[in-house]
């Protein structure tokens, strides 16, 4: 069992506790968060589109291959 | 300390990820097979067995990029919840319960409110012609439940009375989520698939997502306090 601080007594006294709200590690999880979950649950070929222009949107290769999660998820399918 | 907490999520969303990819294949493919041969009986061709195994294959990668990507959002309202709680009962039960009560807001939040108003379809539902206009109406109602619950959340924290703040919360988000489904535009496409399958896929599409959702809620929580990131956060007198 973990117990919470150091002396019983004291902690009690002590309402703050030291622990800041971690700004840059939230800031790279939404990064991640934005981007897989737009891979995941939107794209239509944008992403590829990037590399290989409109021939993306007719191969349109994460939207099948996501395809069977993307329904799980419960985002709109074709 | 923020190395941590990424790499906390991380190892979260993959190992829930790998699991949920798993469940997907055991419990929603089956429904989601019966509803390809459907839609290929419909256009009167026969199914790509060689593409529908790729397809398949390319259901534990997407397992593995949900999980990662749920699990970086978790670990974003968790560490924010761990940053404001004043609460000096850090056990590892009560972290790990406050960690799996978390995930079960956030499915129904982000899962079970929307699929109420749009419920998943399996494939040969969808009119491909409407596939921006069915992304926008699901998207803008996850943002909706979403931005209410955290507003809701963030007001409750400057309340007194835990009872009375959480009865007052849930009522209010209440309201808010019967205003969306009301005024919110339906589904437009026509819904013609057969009633077991339909069904059968809707279940076990909220049950593996609600799975997906516990298990990152779990990690997580467990994670964060067998490294220390929890007991970090403790005064040190």
């Amino acid at each position: 069992m973990h117990h919470g601080g150091n002396g019983d007594g004291n902690d009690r006294q002590i309402t703050k506790v030291e622990f800041r709200y971690p700004l840059l590690a939230v800031a790279v999880l939404a990064a991640i968060f934005a981007f897989a979950s737009f891979a995941l649950g939107y794209d239509q070929g944008q992403l590829l589109s990037i590399v290989s222009g409109e021939q993306a949107y007719e191969e349109n290769f994460l939207h099948e291959l996501f395809h069977d999660t993307r329904h799980a998820l419960g985002f709109p399918c074709h | 300390m923020i190395l941590n907490i990424i790499a906390v999520a991380l190892l979260a969303g993959v190992v829930g990820g790998a699991l949920y990819g798993l469940m997907n294949l055991a419990l929603v493919t089956p429904y989601i097979d019966r509803a390809v041969e459907i839609e290929a009986s419909r256009l009167g061709e026969s199914v790509d067995i060689a593409f529908r195994v790729w397809q398949k294959q390319g259901a534990i990668l997407a397992g593995l990029i949900a999980g990662v990507a749920y699990s970086s959002l978790f670990s974003i309202v968790y560490a924010y919840m761990a940053s404001r709680s004043s609460s000096s009962s850090t056990t590892t039960r009560t972290t790990i319960s406050s960690g799996i009560i978390l995930a079960l807001i956030i499915w129904v939040v982000l899962y079970l409110m929307p699929a109420l108003k749009y419920p998943a379809n399996p494939p040969a539902v969808g009119d491909p012609e409407t596939i921006y206009y069915r992304q926008g109406i699901y998207i803008a109602y996850m943002l909706i439940s979403g931005i209410a619950a955290l507003a809701l959340a963030l007001l409750r924290m400057r309340l007194v009375g835990v009872l009375s703040r959480n009865i007052a919360m849930i009522a209010a988000y209440a309201v808010i989520m019967l205003g969306a489904y009301m005024l919110m535009p339906p589904n437009p496409d026509a819904i013609d698939m057969a009633e077991d399958i339909l069904t059968g896929f809707r279940v076990t599409s909220a049950a593996t997502s609600l799975a997906l959702w516990l298990m990152i809620g779990f990690m997580t929580s467990l994670l964060w306090s067998r490294t220390g990131l929890i007991r970090r956060r403790m005064p040190t007198t």
